[in-house]
């Protein structure tokens, strides 16, 4: 899972924000933060990206790969940094360097030691 | 008795700064924008998470975050009307809008080879209009403060003549810069 790519919310939690249970959408910040991406719902109708919210990664399932390539992914991270954490792959997260952030697989929410 | 608080605490704001631009600043090294690869809060200043994702953004005194706490230490600093700049991928417009949302652009006359085009409408309009303080408050989450900007988009080919109002997402980040989200947040009614 990574930038562009669609996804669907598979929990409750973001009522709050507009979004619910089963909504689609996209990923359209690079950067994890705290274990969650930046999702934008997206009217199925107008196509509106009508609401977002940071979503926990395990509370997401992909729909459709995005297609959006390394040099995508850092042209879109905060300072052009390749240290942030921007696709999840199996369960790890990683960064554009190729390391893996977090201890134990599909646990996001910590982060491994270097 | 928390809504009281919030209340207090726009009306002192205002008799202090007026419409004018305020800078929201905390004692952090850390922001949205620079922190090293990793978004935390920054036990070393004590500053909370999402005081980070503020720090450094400016906003007009009466349409900024509410966001605050007890012991919160940002302070809102008076400053001058920022010079807006952009995080803005050409691929945005390039491998998102024309290929998630095609048939919209379509709808309103463009298609691809007009991509730089639309790039620059939104681009130079979504600067303009921030720096006249029209953006609308959105969420502010792990990944910031969100704003929308509403653009008038001129319709192309035979949708010349119209002209179609619409929403643009963005995150504030530090110091007047505006991180694009999305290019497509809904038609402005
Ligand atoms: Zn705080």
């Amino acid at each position: 899972m990574k930038l562009y790519d669609r996804v669907r919310v598979i929990n409750d939690g973001y009522e709050g924000y507009g979004i619910k249970k089963g909504d689609e959408g996209h990923i359209l910040n690079a950067e994890i933060r705290y274990g969650t991406f930046c999702f934008y719902r997206e009217d199925p109708e107008t196509l509106a990206d009508d609401a977002s919210a940071s979503v926990r990664i395990e509370d997401l399932e992909l729909v459709e790969d995005g297609g959006a390539t390394d040099e995508d992914i850092l042209e879109e991270l905060p300072r052009h940094n390749p240290e942030w954490g921007c696709k999840v792959i199996d369960g790890f997260i990683y960064n554009l360097k190729g390391e893996r952030l977090n201890e134990y697989a599909y646990d996001y929410h910590h982060r491994r030691i270097k | 008795m928390k809504n009281l608080e919030a209340l207090y605490g726009k009306v002192t704001d205002y008799l202090k700064y007026g419409d004018g631009w305020v800078r929201r600043e905390n004692i952090s090294p850390k922001d949205i924008d620079v922190c090293n690869g990793e978004a935390t809060d920054d036990s070393d200043t004590r500053t909370c998470a999402l005081c980070v994702a503020l720090n450094r953004t400016v906003f007009k005194n009466d349409n900024k975050p509410d966001y605050t706490h007890p012991y919160c230490k940002c302070e809102q600093i008076p400053t001058a009307p920022p010079e807006p700049t952009l995080d803005f991928p050409m691929r945005k417009i390039t491998d998102y809008l024309f290929v998630k949302k095609r048939g919209l652009m379509y709808s309103m006359g463009y298609s691809e080879e007009d991509a730089k085009e639309v790039y620059q409408m939104i681009a130079t309009n979504a600067k303009e209009q921030f720096k006249q303080g029209k953006y609308f408050l959105n969420a502010l989450d792990n990944h910031g403060q969100k704003v929308n900007i509403l653009l008038a988009f001129p319709g192309k080919r035979e949708k010349e003549g119209h002209v179609y109002w619409i929403k643009t997402g963005w995150t504030v980040y530090p110091n007047g810069k505006l991180h694009q989200n999305t290019p497509f947040g809904g038609w402005a009614k």
